[in-house]
């Protein structure tokens, strides 16, 4: 025991370790975690019986024998001649689509997005960072309204109170009460409470006893909003406040630092947006009494860092398109549909660096670049072209955001290096091929 | 033009102004081979290259010491860029813009001054994407949880010396920070302000303690660069009290007072409010220890991004438009992001814009006041060229002064003073002097040695028509700008600047569990290896 350490952190050390014991128990117990791992598991499996002439894939027929073993990735084709031929086709798609192309990222490192947006400058690609509806809605409200935030550590050493906003926090960040929330525990000074439509959501029951929610207020969806807004009111209204929403206020008032949590997927449309603005609110009205935050994670792996990067390098959010000078955002692609993607370009690439168990959208796509261990990676009918890529922070050693922004962290790999080229490398290996070519034509914009 | 390995540059016809080198103030050739300047060469005719400067004025390349360019609240700023302005206003620019504009303006080396533990990648990476800029950044320390607790229990110097030693060496970084010690923390636990002698809610330590014991665990550690430090009570009436305090608590050595205009206020005046800037004056100039960077405002519209959330959380009503961020971050400070337009009409703006001159103009010891807007807090960096006339140019100082709030003009001490910085004091506040500060033996100099970043510019009907766009930078002895355009195809290696420090690596363990306890990770997942640096952000190529 260090003897500077005063009593408290002592007392914080000894529970820690604790946790430590019991966050490998419920790892072992938890649902996602599992089915996750199966998944990368029946996907390897499943990338070693598609057929080397298989239309759908870019592989050289020696590919036949690839390992299965979840242990380690696909051998798949040399790098070099995978690599060359996604970078040919990729080549292919620029010159065919006069100045049309479309690149959607669907997740991706650092290091991906740096070679995706020097492609796109380029190519004169439009680049946009997708299927991130729930990231759009908070830049939305930041944008119009500013925000209130609190970082993951913030909310495990300093909350005294945590509102989990619906069962996507609970589903897609199962890690979130074994890493953060461990105050929750009786005695320790943190309150977990949670708004959701099921009064006991199966994933808790995964949940080790002191670790779940104090507090699960059932409120239909539907009823959301008017009830924080009523929420928000409660200390003006001359109204009773009504029974669903005065333990929530009774909380709020008792606490000193109030945190909100959701994951990004959880409010996604237009009318999400009110609430989170609805919430935004709530928050400052508390902070000007006591501390309180709003929190958005991102569960989906590269969603966060693509934005990040993208804005860094391009200062555009989630579309950007080089005009020969400047990089510029469109605003006619700012509320597109996926059949809008579809119908404003002439080829599309969507390209994938970090594991995920969904799909990426449906957008028929010219080329897919994704991870050999995207779980549908072998169920998808309408790929005309597919090249597997090695996986961010699997494969390879990746630099990510955690999914609240809070920091970033250089991930894997966890398993031997494959032959598998990663998405980086074909990006560059097209911008190869098009140095070599003349300019492509005028810009988009 | 690239030079062969092993071949010399000749720079022809350079008017030198650098005070450093043995012909400052005359007409002459420099020499480069294999990036730095070397003695003329023995043998006629060896050059392999030669760059005419027809008599242009030939300084270092520039160094700012204090610039918000690289980190998660530059890519908020540039969020709400994108969103809210108009791109004729933008201040904050993606990173490739930002390195372009500073080099076109001269500018070979900048420091991100606001770089949390739990932030040093993001920092390194923007950085990294920043070209035709060598770069550093200093780690934010004084407001982490661990620190305060152990600084609450009596931690020994050994200790302290570890925390800051590691923290530095994790994160890279070239120098430390503190921003509005102990207050960022205790505004998590809402206490608004923290005075310099006031004890935190929960840890119980004071802002004076932590400064007295950073400089301290700074100077034993040998670290070039002094505490870097963001003063409490930023932007309040009658700061000026505390910022004293603030220097005071340093009990004799270095520091420096960054954004000083910011904690140069009286509390007389119209709205409470005045200058307090020849109080700072004189202490500057009457304690050797110190040194400042200005925060110079400048009028119009820009972005005030700071880690002190406790501030920008009390600067929330000046919004303008009318929104604004402020996140707590990893139990080690914050990020607040706060639109502000500064109008020459606005008494308080009027006042701040005095101050900064006043600063730079009654310090009289050119080396230890330094050039900055805290970009893009007091304005953009690109207003530089004319901060330079204002310096350099009595006449439009006071043309300027006149179109200011007369409440602010009348009481100002600008009026009196005559003082015109020499092409020199120019060189000296943005090249030499950041470089010394900073411990870069290597660099804001021409002298045979150094590292051959060099501006040429063009003397012009005016000094801000002169600084505005380089005739010739070389970074690293490769021309990167050429007629106030950047050159495509231009390969200058760049670098990230850090600090190596000795240090007991022993003491790790006696604060790693407290950190991995607040932060909920492995202490080793902060750590950027040299094998990570090396690889991804050590040595950039420009464009």
């Amino acid at each position: 025991m260090c003897p500077l350490q005063p009593a408290e952190t002592q007392a914080k050390l000894a529970t820690a370790d604790n946790a430590v014991a019991a966050w490998s128990a419920f790892a072992a117990r938890c649902e996602r975690r599992t089915q996750w791992l199966q998944a990368t598991r029946s996907s390897l499996d499943a990338l070693s019986t598609l057929q080397p002439s298989s239309p759908e894939l870019i592989v050289a027929p020696e590919s036949a024998d690839r390992a299965s073993s979840a242990q380690a990735a696909p051998a798949g084709p040399p790098a070099d001649s995978l690599c060359d031929r996604a970078a040919q086709r990729l080549e292919e798609l620029v010159h065919d689509s006069d100045g049309r192309l479309l690149l959607w990222i669907d997740g991706a490192d650092v290091a991906t997005m740096r070679a995706a947006v020097e492609f796109a400058k380029r190519s004169r690609a439009t680049l946009h960072v997708g299927n991130a509806m729930g990231a759009h809605v908070v830049r939305r409200v930041m944008a119009s309204d500013g925000w209130l935030g609190a970082s993951l550590a913030e909310v495990a050493t300093h909350a005294d109170l945590v509102i989990t906003l619906g069962n996507h926090t609970l589903y897609h960040t199962p890690m979130l009460a074994e890493r953060f929330l461990q105050r929750c525990r009786t005695g320790m000074g943190l309150r977990w409470w949670h708004i959701g439509e099921d009064a006991s959501p199966p994933v808790l029951k995964s949940m080790t006893g002191e670790l779940r929610p104090e507090r699960i207020l059932c409120w239909p969806r539907s009823e959301w909003y008017n009830r924080l807004t009523e929420l928000q009111l409660a200390g003006d209204a001359m109204d009773p406040i009504s029974a669903e929403v005065d333990p929530l206020w009774i909380a709020l008032a008792g606490s000193q630092y109030a945190v909100w949590i959701w994951e990004n997927g959880q409010l996604t449309s237009s009318l999400d947006e009110l609430l989170v603005r609805r919430l935004l609110s709530i928050a400052r009205l508390q902070s000007q009494t006591s501390r309180c935050g709003l929190l958005n994670i991102d569960a989906q792996l590269g969603q966060l860092t693509a934005g990040e990067v993208l804005q860094w390098l391009t200062g555009c959010g989630s579309t950007a398109v080089w005009a020969g000078h400047a990089w510029n955002s469109p605003e006619r692609y700012r509320y597109l549909s996926l059949q809008g993607w579809r119908d404003h370009f002439s080829r599309i690439v969507v390209l994938r660096s970090t594991p995920a168990l969904g799909s990426p959208p449906e957008l028929q796509a010219d080329l897919s670049i994704l991870c050999a261990t995207d779980a549908r990676l072998h169920t998808r009918p309408n790929l005309t072209h597919l090249v597997p890529v090695a996986a961010a922070g699997v494969d390879y050693a990746a630099h990510l955001f955690r999914g609240d922004g809070g920091t970033m962290l250089r991930l894997g790999p966890t398993r031997p290096t494959n032959a598998l080229p990663t998405a980086a490398d074909i990006m560059l290996a097209t911008i190869r091929r098009l140095s070599s070519r003349p300019a492509t034509g005028a810009p988009t914009c | 033009m690239l030079t062969p390995s092993g071949q010399v540059l000749e720079i022809r016809n350079a008017r030198i102004v650098d005070p450093l080198h043995a012909d400052n103030g005359r007409q002459t050739s420099l020499f480069v081979r294999e990036g730095k300047f070397i003695d003329p060469p023995k043998s006629p005719g060896i050059t392999g290259h030669t760059i005419d400067l027809d008599g242009a004025l030939a300084l270092a390349g520039g160094i700012d010491i204090h610039t918000h360019i690289g980190g998660g609240k530059v890519n908020l700023s540039r969020m709400l860029m994108e969103e809210v302005f108009e791109r004729s206003e933008r201040v904050v620019w993606p990173t490739v813009e930002t390195g372009a504009m500073y080099s076109r303006m001269g500018y070979t080396m900048c420091f991100e001054p606001a770089m949390l533990l739990s932030g040093a990648r993001h920092t390194h990476m923007e950085l990294a994407d920043t070209p035709y800029l060598d770069s550093g950044a200093y780690v934010v320390l004084g407001n982490e949880d661990w620190m305060l607790e152990a600084l609450a229990g009596g931690a020994d110097d050994h200790l302290l010396q570890a925390m800051v030693a590691w923290s530095m060496a994790a994160s890279q970084a070239t120098a430390v920070k503190v921003v509005n010690p102990g207050g960022i923390s205790a505004f998590k636990f809402n206490q608004r302000a923290l005075d310099v002698d006031e004890r935190h809610p929960k840890f119980g330590v004071t802002p004076r303690d932590i400064i007295r014991r950073l400089t301290a665990a700074i100077d034993e550690l040998a670290i070039p660069h002094p505490l870097h430090v963001h003063a409490g009570n930023l932007g309040a009436a009658g700061n000026i009290a505390a910022t004293l305090q603030t220097l005071e608590a340093a009990e004799g050595r270095r520091i420096h007072l960054t954004h000083a205009q910011f904690n140069s206020y009286s509390d007389l005046g119209p709205f409470g409010m005045g200058s307090g800037a020849e109080q700072l004056a004189k202490y500057v100039n009457d304690h050797p220890n110190v040194t400042v960077d200005v925060g110079q405002v400048i009028f119009g519209r820009t972005v005030t991004i700071s880690a002190d959330t406790a501030a920008q959380y009390g600067n929330r009503k000046h919004a303008s438009p009318a929104r604004w961020f402020v996140n707590d971050t990893e139990c080690q400070a914050g990020c607040g992001v706060v639109p502000i337009r500064y109008q020459s009409k606005q008494y308080v703006h009027s006042l701040q814009w005095t101050i900064g001159l006043e600063l730079m103009l009654l310090i009289e010891d050119p080396w230890r006041v330094f050039l900055t807007t805290d970009h893009p807090n007091g304005g953009p960096f690109t207003c530089y060229p004319h901060l330079i006339r204002l310096l350099m140019d009595r006449s439009f100082r006071q043309s300027m002064l006149d179109t200011l709030d007369p409440r602010a003009a009348e009481r100002s001490a600008l009026r009196d003073i005559q003082r015109e910085y020499t092409l020199d004091e120019i060189a000296i506040a943005t090249r030499a002097a950041p470089a010394r500060v900073l411990g870069l033996k290597q660099r804001g100099t021409l002298q045979s040695g150094a590292i051959a970043d060099l501006a040429a510019y063009d003397q012009r009907k005016d000094w801000e028509a002169t600084f505005s766009a380089a005739r010739c930078v070389l970074k690293g002895g490769v021309e990167v700008v050429r007629n106030g355009i950047t050159l495509d195809g231009a390969l200058a290696v760049c670098q990230t600047h850090r600090t190596e420090v000795d240090w007991d690596a022993a003491q790790i363990e006696r604060f790693r569990p407290a950190v991995e306890q607040t932060l909920r990770m492995p202490l080793e997942s902060l750590q950027i290896s040299n094998g990570e640096f090396s690889e991804m952000i050590q040595v950039r190529r420009s464009r």
